[in-house]
């Protein structure tokens, strides 16, 4: 039996669209805050004595301080009362009318040049595909997004393939 | 920060099968609170017990899906960098975790090839609990100099 699509027009629309945020300032503290976060005490992240005899030469950040500049910054009064945000970012945009559940369904991380103090990291979401399939509890929509985090010399830091999956 | 004495391995030393040492973390609320800040994430389940449990009736507050990510790339990093660098990772949360849970982060070699005269390992890696259930799963690579 033919189902009708969940994927509206306007939905499909987004496919290519982009959202830019940036540059922002990487800083020693950031980094060192990030770290200790973790739970990270690997030198290569602190030291610079010890960065300088390797052959990254300075601190760098660790592989995924890149989702320190994921979330949007909102002021205090934008938050919803669960603490959420309303800009959710490009892909909660999509609209698919009915399905309330958002749910994370993966990434995929390919790492380039190293996070370093004094990068200004732009970073560059895209929608890239949406797509659907029937599940066992109900219908889903699958939207992916690629994240493409840049530094100031146009050298890409980061590249991170995410899923969506929007449910009923 | 005094410099830890850690041992990398050479890529000829590595093996398919090798397990990686094993990264245990209990994150507590202070943790789940510094990561919540430092990701600008601000959502109640992940730092306010009492609404985490009255509200959204889960069992305590959610350890993040980005930090899991966070230590999968940890246990590559401990092993190989500054010798080495993580160069990739794809993982899924299969599983909710909660404050002060046990959990272990293991990888294990499942390859490695010489690409662009470097040294490649491919590696399955996990998050798991202390009965074995997984909640994070996915798979990594690392590249060191081909010695």
């Amino acid at each position: 039996m033919a189902e009708e699509s969940h994927i509206t027009p306007e939905a499909r629309a987004f496919i290519g669209r982009t959202l830019t945020k940036g540059p922002n300032l990487v800083t020693k503290r950031d980094i060192r805050r990030w770290a200790y976060a973790i739970g990270d005490s690997n030198p290569i992240w602190f030291d610079d004595d010890v960065a300088k005899g390797t052959h990254y030469g300075s601190v760098v950040a660790p592989p995924f301080f890149f989702t320190a500049f994921h979330l949007e910054e909102e002021p205090l009064e934008d938050l919803e009362a669960s603490g959420l945000g309303t800009k959710m970012g490009l892909r909660m945009e999509v609209p698919v009318p009915g399905f309330v559940g958002a749910v994370a369904g993966g990434r995929e991380v390919w790492f380039g040049e190293p996070i370093r103090p004094g990068d200004e990291i732009t970073v560059e979401q895209k929608i890239v595909d949406i797509y659907e399939k029937q599940g066992r509890s109900g219908p889903m929509v699958f939207i992916i997004d690629e994240w493409t985090y840049t530094n100031q010399r146009d050298e890409v830091l980061v590249r991170s393939r995410e899923t969506l999956i929007r449910t009923k | 920060m005094t410099t830890k004495q850690r041992a990398i391995p050479t890529f000829d030393e590595i093996q398919e099968g090798d397990e990686l040492p094993t990264l245990q973390k209990t994150p507590g609320e202070l943790q789940l609170f510094m990561f919540s800040a430092i990701t600008w994430d601000t959502h109640r389940t992940h730092w306010d017990i009492p609404y985490s449990v009255d509200v959204e009736a889960l069992p305590g507050i959610l350890v993040h899906g980005h930090l899991q990510g966070s230590w999968l790339t940890q246990i590559m990093s401990d092993w190989v960098v500054p010798k080495g660098k993580v160069a990739y990772v794809k993982y899924q949360n299969r599983g909710m975790a909660i404050q002060n849970e046990k959990l272990f982060v293991k990888g294990r070699v499942k390859g490695k090839a010489a690409e662009d005269g470097k040294g490649v390992v491919s590696l399955d890696l996990w998050v798991e609990k202390e009965g074995g259930e997984v909640t994070t799963a996915g798979e990594g690579k690392v590249e060191l100099p081909l010695s």
